[in-house]
């Protein structure tokens, strides 16, 4: 066999390796993830755990999460982020025409924390906390004057979005995974 | 009788490559829009069915007409490896074209819970720089075989 | 034999994981780069082929044919192509004659008793002038 063809030979084992290798890592991250989402005891996420603090008047709200992930995989979990959208569900008075009030969907909270790495076969444990700056409320809106508090209880509901995203199989795999629309509870 | 060897062996690589680049995927991504997850449907976001069908076709097709090409030519030969080059840099659009039909990120709407997505373009990254290796191992060949185009010729003579 | 297969898997992943993560840094900047490039023609290809299965169709056909006209006319068991005059048997003589003719046949012999002489005009074995 020529040289150039014992070299070439070299470097085609070594492509081979490195598809290979690629491909193993991936098969693996794929069956890690099914032994992860099969177990539902390996996602500790639970909207009835929030626990909110909400004052009206003066205004202050905030709430803090505690949530646990296992990875019951073979690869570690990377840039693990936690996303969680929170909307308001209230009847708006309506000045204009008394008596008739209108039930209205306001957006007050949009904030992602990142919680890093969970080693393969370890658990996470996090608290994801959301303060009052965290929370953004419409211009002019007076928590006062414009929910009608006649009505309920409760007169407001608190509505929320999860969304978990991480980094699998070395960085090759992101996965997503959104929970949408989840009551989380009311006031008063 | 080489040449219908050649032949044979052409007809038999391109059948692999229908398969491997043309009907697998369309298999797959048939029995994926109709997958159901513990009895909920799922609902493609990206509606892009037509797309990925399109486009798995036309580079399938082009990959089989070079694997013929090129599995059929003699061993060694200067067009074998020029068809092989060319093969690879299609499968790379091949590859690549699962991105733009939104099969690299797929997004699952599981109804009235959520939404499950996955991306896999890093590893798509991966395969590609693994991919230019192979590009520039048939530029070897090609210049080896050009080079060495006598000896080449001499010991097919021979065999 | 389950936490076997466990442990294999996981020691697998480890060995495997580190290959992927040794090679990654170099492969991701190169595939990167492929991916630009990547995108502009396969943009350019949808931007003006989006729909038309024919042309790809035909390119297909045309590759089919060319491959087989050009691959019969030029099998590469046989120097040039079928319509050649030059029979194989001739190269192979050629081939032949040319491994044959090595370093003892470039040896100037004598003409008489085959004597090898080199740059010598007369022989030393038989006395012939060559």
């Amino acid at each position: 066999m020529r040289p150039s063809r014992v070299f070439r030979l070299i470097v085609r084992i070594f492509i081979s390796l490195l598809t290979l290798s690629v491909t193993v890592v991936s098969m693996l991250g794929g069956m890690s993830a099914f032994t992860i989402l099969l177990n539902p005891d390996n996602i500790g996420i639970d909207p009835s755990e929030i626990n909110m603090n909400f004052n009206p008047s003066p205004l202050n709200i905030n709430f803090t999460l505690p949530f646990n992930l296992t990875n019951a995989g073979y690869f570690d979990l990377e840039n693990l982020k936690l996303k969680i959208n929170l909307a308001m569900n209230y009847s708006h008075v309506n000045y204009t025409v008394p008596g008739v009030n209108e039930s209205r969907v306001i957006k007050i909270f949009n904030k992602s924390q990142y919680f890093g790495i969970i080693p393969k076969g370890a658990t996470g444990k996090f608290n994801y906390t959301g303060l009052f700056s965290d929370f953004n409320f419409p211009p002019l809106f007076n928590m006062t004057s414009d929910v009608d508090w006649t009505v309920g209880p409760p007169a407001i509901l608190f509505f929320a979005n999860f969304t978990v995203s991480l980094d699998y199989s070395l960085g090759l795999h992101s996965l997503t995974i959104g929970f949408t629309n989840i009551p989380i509870g009311g006031y008063p | 009788m080489g040449a219908v060897k050649n032949l044979l062996r052409g007809f038999i690589y391109t059948a692999i490559y229908a398969v491997t680049t043309i009907i697998i995927p369309l298999v797959t991504f048939s029995w994926l829009f109709q997958m159901t997850v513990q009895g909920f449907p799922l609902d493609f976001e990206q509606q892009e069915y037509q797309n990925i069908l399109f486009w798995v076709t036309a580079f399938g097709l082009v990959i089989c007409g070079c694997a013929f090409f090129s599995h059929s030519s003699p061993k060694q030969s200067i067009r074998k490896a020029v068809f092989a080059l060319i093969q690879v840099i299609v499968n790379c659009l091949y590859i690549w074209s699962y991105r733009f039909s939104g099969a690299t990120d797929v997004q699952f709407t599981i109804v009235g819970y959520g939404f499950f997505s996955l991306d896999v373009q890093q590893m798509v990254l991966i395969y590609m720089g693994i991919y230019f290796l192979t590009i520039v191992i048939k530029m070897y060949d090609i210049i080896d075989f050009t080079v060495n185009r006598e000896k080449i010729r001499e010991n097919r003579m021979k065999a | 034999m389950i936490l076997q297969a466990t442990d294999f898997f996981q020691v697998l992943a480890d060995i495997i994981g580190a290959i992927v993560t040794f090679v990654s840094p170099f492969v991701t900047p190169i595939g990167q780069w492929m991916t630009d490039w990547i995108t502009i023609v396969i943009g350019f290809l949808q931007q003006n082929f989006s729909g038309n299965l024919t042309l790809f169709i035909v390119i297909f056909v045309i590759l089919i044919i060319l491959s087989m006209v050009i691959n019969i006319i030029w099998p590469g068991d046989r120097p040039g192509s079928i319509f050649s005059k030059e029979k194989v048997e001739d190269f192979e003589d050629k081939i032949e004659l040319r491994e044959g003719k090595g370093i003892i046949d470039e040896i100037r012999r004598c003409k008489d008793c085959g004597n090898p002489i080199g740059d010598a005009e007369t022989c030393s074995l038989c006395g012939a002038r060559n």
